[in-house]
């Protein structure tokens, strides 16, 4: 039987936005995607957090080619339009075949072409559809097609819960299951390597200039030392989840899936609790009670 | 939302300037004080045309009974349907900033010149000037889309700025003349001196270009532009324009303008 700990998730607002990119085929958008989301794993240290939402078909994308959608979230509206700016340009723009497109529409705008035009050298074209601007910037496969802009929306960063169990394996085989689940809602991503974190922190450190540091309630080699360890003597191992989204109810709905995932396996041996990232109301506004989501 | 009928009680024989309609204000009852000038005397809306007023879901002026005489209708038109069910005079949606214009007949001159957003649809054809600066004016349509089913005459996209606009039919000679910027789809044959002084925009063709003088061959291409003007045009319009397999050839001109401006047109 796994324990679901009374405890709620902490998470805080953040500035998103949502990028569609194409190419000739999935296999270069993936490549093109996987580019401009690697090295966004948290805010803490990367600038953003970014990832994959979903895979397009070419109904649903604005050039009629193979896609796929990107969530990227920031702290602050000037780190996302430089984080968007410098990954776009580095990434996407040297994929082969690929294009970028806005995923979203607010009235505040992030320049993308806007801006990447000039490395058109005075040969960009530009062209007005649906009471939108493109940029045709020639490059050495053809053009690459990127919109004027992106546009800023409102997100929210750090919803979570934590798997404890007794082996990193049987962990590690529930985790995997949950986020398989949690990758199909959209409006949500998971930002760190595969979905799934191992060095979950806390808000601060005993170090001035560190913002945060190891959560050493959850770290097994520190029961018995620390002296707020979370661990009973079974628990070897804990992995988290990090869900960033656009809205709470999605993220609800994702933490919702991948807990009962979890519950609802077969491979549950080995899974002792279900319990949540709570920083006592340091972190952000949004709690996400786990209790009321099963 | 209303529907306003608008149906014409006498063959106009002289010019009939309908350029007050735009003044309609599908929330006000103001329909019955619009003036109307008729071989240049001014008249009451109500003189010419039996008017009917009824609910709707959209906001749509219904006109019948124009002909070739009747001018100006949709100038600077921005909100709600405009459709005309017979012919219609020259300088239709002139200077229009947005909605939407449907004409299942023909149109004189000047169509869409100087307009900057907004949708005009011909089931018929279109004289010169389509897309064009008005008489006086430097700048052509600067926004906005133009579909012309039928025929076209010359000058169309003269010093066109902005916008779209689509040839189902053969165009006149002269066609994208001092081009600015803008994209220009020509379904069919067309006349000399296509591009001539073109500065930037884009001409698409589906029959061959047979003089390219002032344009160099940039080979062949299949720009994405292409795809996601295709993609466009599909979702808007309901009109596929290419398929997946149509191969195109690229010319770059008017080199003696320095220009960058790009004409494709269909290989086999």
């Amino acid at each position: 039987m796994i324990e679901i700990e009374n405890t709620f998730a902490e998470a805080f607002p953040m500035k998103a936005s949502r990028l569609i990119i194409t190419a000739l085929n999935i296999n270069w958008a993936k490549k093109a995607a996987q580019s401009f989301c690697g090295f966004a794993t948290s805010v803490i240290a990367c600038g953003c957090e970014a990832g994959i939402e979903s895979e397009l078909s070419h109904k649903e994308t604005p050039d009629g080619r193979p896609g796929l959608s990107i969530l990227i979230f920031s702290m602050s509206s000037n780190e996302l339009k430089k984080q968007i700016l410098n990954r776009t340009g580095q990434c996407i723009m040297t994929s082969p075949t690929s294009a970028v497109f806005s995923g979203n529409i607010s009235a505040d705008k992030i320049p993308l072409g806007n801006s990447l035009r000039y490395f058109g050298d005075g040969y960009q074209i530009s062209k007005f559809l649906d009471n939108k601007r493109f940029w045709r910037i020639p490059v050495m496969d053809g053009e690459f097609i990127c919109e004027d802009f992106a546009y800023q929306m409102k997100g929210i960063g750090g919803g979570n819960f934590l798997v404890l169990g007794n082996n990193i394996e049987s962990v590690l085989d529930a985790v995997e299951l949950a986020v398989k689940k949690m990758n199909e809602v959209k409006n949500v991503i998971l930002p760190f390597p595969g979905g799934i974190v191992r060095s979950g922190s806390k808000v601060g450190s005993k170090y001035k200039n560190l913002i945060a540091s190891t959560n050493f309630e959850y770290c097994p080699s520190l029961r018995g030392v620390a002296t707020k360890s979370k661990l009973n003597k079974d628990t070897n191992c804990v992995l988290e989840i990090v869900i960033d989204g656009i809205n709470r109810e999605d993220i609800e709905l994702a933490m919702k899936v991948g807990i009962s995932e979890i519950l609802n396996s077969r491979i549950t041996k080995g899974i002792s609790k279900i319990s949540a990232g709570n920083y006592g109301g340091k972190l952000g506004p949004y709690l996400f009670k786990l209790k009321d989501l099963i | 939302m209303k529907k306003i009928i608008l149906k014409a009680k006498i063959n106009f024989k002289s010019e009939l300037n309908l350029k007050n309609l735009s003044k309609i204000n599908f929330e006000e009852e103001i329909i019955s004080k619009i003036n109307i000038l008729y071989d240049n005397k001014e008249f009451k809306l109500q003189e010419f045309f039996k008017i009917q007023v009824q609910k709707s879901d959209k906001n749509e002026l219904i006109i019948s009974g124009t002909n070739r005489n009747c001018d100006y209708l949709g100038w600077k038109w921005k909100k709600g349907t405009l459709r005309i069910k017979s012919d219609v005079g020259s300088f239709l949606g002139v200077q229009m900033i947005d909605g939407k214009i449907i004409v299942e007949g023909s149109c004189e001159h000047y169509v869409g010149s100087g307009m900057t957003g907004g949708r005009i649809f011909l089931k018929s054809n279109a004289y010169d000037f389509v897309g064009s600066p008005l008489p006086g004016s430097k700048i052509g349509m600067n926004g906005g889309s133009i579909i012309i089913n039928g025929k076209a005459g010359n000058f169309l996209g003269l010093r066109m700025r902005r916008g779209i606009i689509f040839v189902g039919g053969d165009v006149g000679t002269n066609c994208c003349n001092n081009m600015i910027a803008g994209t220009v789809i020509l379904k069919k044959s067309f006349g000399n001196q296509l591009g001539l002084g073109m500065k930037r925009g884009s001409i698409i063709l589906f029959r061959k270009k047979s003089k390219c003088v002032n344009f160099v061959d940039a080979g062949k291409s299949r720009s994405l532009f292409l795809s996601l003007l295709d993609n466009y045009f599909l979702k808007v319009y309901s009109l596929k324009l290419f398929s997946n397999k149509d191969k195109f050839k690229r010319l770059i001109g008017d080199i003696k303008m320095d220009g960058m401006g790009e004409i494709f047109f269909k290989i086999d």
